[in-house]
């Protein structure tokens, strides 16, 4: 499994070096000791930055959180363009197209925290002294991380990435004409 | 430890001395031991028994770790050995040296790069969605409607989007959007838009494309049709059908289906012709069933034949394919009605709903259902305008409102005239004539040759109505145009002499355009 991971990581190095630059940066923000900066590095730990225990619930929220969010930001935006134009138009001559749709993809391959970040958000979130609100609010990014932490543990989330590039125009035919109406 | 003692003194005997300071040692061992319990004890009491229920202990289960853990607590998280808090932040969980260094805590290049390259790939990307959004937004809103069945509006759509389709960048994008409004012209039964598209856009080395494999499959299909119709014009001239022929021409046109067609350039071959063989080079087609059954419904019209006489060839030209149910279903709906087929009819508009919800097909066939069946004008009259209306808001001005609003407008000026409702019927039907004519603005004259029912029941309504200036514009266009007026002639006889109505002329069918 650890080879599959690597792998896939590797095919998707921009998405793993950036997610591991979003860590390193939110690592920084929340004041966590990181043990290893490396963004490129080749083991189980690629694209992600080696860092110390998490011990507050907001630092283990936002360690999870962050990254998680700014690569499906970004992410999205670069492959609206590219799955809008390799795979809804056709364009296959558009290299700028064909790069945003790989780049979108990679990005969003490297989505989640790794799963020892995602039990440590449960242990810090889901004590006896917890509020409730706090509980509720936690549970959905709970299960989507962990669920995606293990995909990504077997390189699953290039084939969700793949599946949401086909999706997007889809997606996207929701709501652009509809914005582009109310601008024209 | 007899042994080990042995052995430290190096298998010497052990003297006094020896044993006096192995004695003090452990005594001040265990005084030692003594102080820390006391200690230990002092510390543990000294914790208040409310501040310990507040932390959630109970002050019986505090034990050596909980006391490790607090003092841990106040170290700092780093480095573990000095306390906590900086000036600026007493509440940090590092220490002051601690807290410099994390702030210190070095990015790698190589991110750095990733991310400003990214960023700008971004910037790029959003760049170019948002030059590509109207071209998007706009075949979304045809692919939505083409999904729908909403055809004329789809069509118009892509039509919309062709404008932003300019440089070779865009080439795909150009054949993407030829091949939906082929595809959708094919399903509307519209051959010479289709091979419009295709002659005036596409190439055959475009044609190649695996893009185009549907539309492949389209040209062979209309290939297949011209080359029936080719062999259909070999074996029956449908301009010289009489009804001596007639029966004659219906069996050669049946003895047909099945056949093979082999073309070679303008060469056009059957598998009837004994005289001919094939030597593998010719393209090979098999005879469309529909279109003999279509040229069979075409001789029974040109003889002026009854519905109950070609029903049954509609019928299996409409089942033979979508295409020709697109194509003939108005037909065949109108003989159901002819031949008293009611329910027919209604299922049959129902199915060409479903084909193109905008398509006034349907409304057509409701309007002369309820004319017919119903004797209810007023509700035929609803189906005419709520065809037109839904023409109007689907297709504005496109080239396809042609085809439909004239036969409305006739249907609800023929059912005005059922009313007795002579002037508003002659506005209508003057402007079924306007909106034939305006279909092919060169060629005024063609549309009056090929419909000039429209122009017969606008002379006869007008003078029904008194208008006399428009009953000579129409008398004198139809005159001055149509060579055959005889039945014209006939009816107008008739109508003048009293022997028929307005009305009798009306039911009789011959002007309901369809």
């Amino acid at each position: 499994m650890r080879i599959i991971y690597v792998i896939i990581k590797t095919l998707t190095l921009p998405g793993a070096m950036l997610h591991a630059f979003f860590e390193h940066l939110c690592c920084r923000t929340s004041k966590i000791i990181i043990d290893d900066e490396r963004v490129v590095r080749f083991d189980e730990m690629m694209s992600h930055v080696d860092h110390d225990l998490v011990k507050r619930k907001g630092q283990s929220f936002d360690i999870c959180f962050i990254p998680f969010f700014f690569n499906l930001v970004i992410g999205s935006m670069i492959l609206m363009y590219g799955s809008v134009s390799i795979i809804y138009f056709g364009r296959l001559a558009d290299i700028f197209g064909w790069i945003c749709l790989y780049l979108g993809i990679a990005i969003l391959t490297n989505l989640f925290p790794q799963i020892e970040d995602v039990m440590m958000l449960k242990e810090n979130y889901y004590t006896e002294n917890e509020k409730k609100i706090s509980k509720i609010f936690v549970a959905p990014f709970y299960g989507i991380f962990w669920l995606g932490a293990r995909l990504e543990k077997f390189g699953l989330t290039l084939l969700t990435s793949i599946g949401f590039a086909f999706l997007m125009p889809y997606i996207l035919g929701l709501f652009v004409p509809a914005i582009y109406n109310a601008l024209k | 430890m007899d042994e080990n003692k042995e052995k430290l003194s190096g298998g010497h005997e052990p003297d006094v001395e020896a044993d006096d300071l192995q004695q003090e040692m452990e005594d001040l061992a265990r005084i030692f031991k003594e102080e820390l319990d006391k200690t230990k004890r002092e510390a543990e009491e000294s914790l208040s028994i409310e501040e310990m229920k507040v932390e959630g202990y109970n002050p019986q289960t505090v034990s050596k770790e909980d006391t490790k853990k607090k003092s841990d607590e106040e170290l700092c998280e780093y480095c573990g050995e000095r306390a906590r808090g900086t000036e600026k932040n007493p509440k940090s969980p590092y220490c002051q040296e601690c807290e410099k260094l994390l702030e210190k805590c070095p990015y790698d290049y190589k991110g750095i790069i990733a991310v400003l390259v990214i960023a700008c790939i971004t910037v790029g990307a959003m760049f170019c969605f948002a030059v590509n959004m109207p071209i998007f937004s706009i075949m979304k809103k045809a692919d939505k409607a083409a999904a729908e069945n909403r055809t004329f509006t789809a069509l118009i759509e892509y039509e919309k989007a062709l404008e932003f389709v300019e440089n070779k960048e865009t080439k795909n994008t150009f054949y993407n959007l030829h091949e939906k409004r082929i595809g959708l012209y094919y399903d509307l039964g519209n051959i010479d838009s289709v091979n419009y598209e295709i002659d005036t856009y596409l190439n055959e080395n475009d044609l190649k494309l695996p893009l185009f494999k549907d539309t492949r499959k389209i040209v062979a299909d209309i290939e297949a049709m011209e080359a029936t119709s080719v062999i259909i014009g070999q074996h029956a001239d449908l301009n010289f059908i009489s009804e001596k022929n007639y029966e004659e021409t219906l069996k050669e046109l049946d003895s047909l289906i099945g056949k093979k067609i082999y073309v070679k350039g303008n060469v056009y071959k059957d598998s009837t012709d004994e005289s001919f063989t094939p030597d593998g080079t010719e393209k090979v087609y098999d005879v469309d069933a529909g279109w003999v059954y279509i040229a069979k419904y075409q001789a029974s019209i040109l003889l002026e034949k009854e519905a109950k006489d070609y029903v049954a060839d509609m019928e299996k030209a409409v089942e033979s394919s979508q295409f020709m149910k697109s194509l003939a279903g108005y037909m065949l709906a109108d003989a159901y009605v002819k031949v008293g087929e009611y329910a027919k009819a209604e299922a049959l508009a129902k199915d060409l709903k479903e084909i193109n919800r905008e398509a006034t097909d349907y409304y057509l066939i409701m309007s002369l259902v309820s004319r017919y069946r119903d004797r209810d004008y007023n509700k035929a009259i609803e189906y005419a305008d709520q065809g037109i209306k839904a023409l109007e808001e689907s297709s504005g001005e496109d080239a396809f409102v042609m085809r439909y609003s004239p036969v409305l407008t006739m249907q609800k000026g023929l059912n005005l005239i059922m009313l007795d409702k002579h002037d508003e019927a002659v506005d209508s039907i003057n402007d079924c004539c306007y909106a034939l004519a305006e279909t092919y603005l060169d060629s005024y004259t063609t549309m009056i040759v090929q419909y000039p029912q429209a122009w017969e029941i606008a002379a006869l309504a007008s003078l029904q109505a008194g208008d006399n200036d428009n009953y000579k514009a129409m008398e004198e266009n139809l005159t001055q145009t149509v060579e055959d007026t005889k039945q014209y002639k006939a009816d107008l006889e008739d109508f003048k002499s009293g022997k028929k109505t307005l009305k009798n002329l009306v039911e009789s069918g011959r002007y309901d355009l369809v």
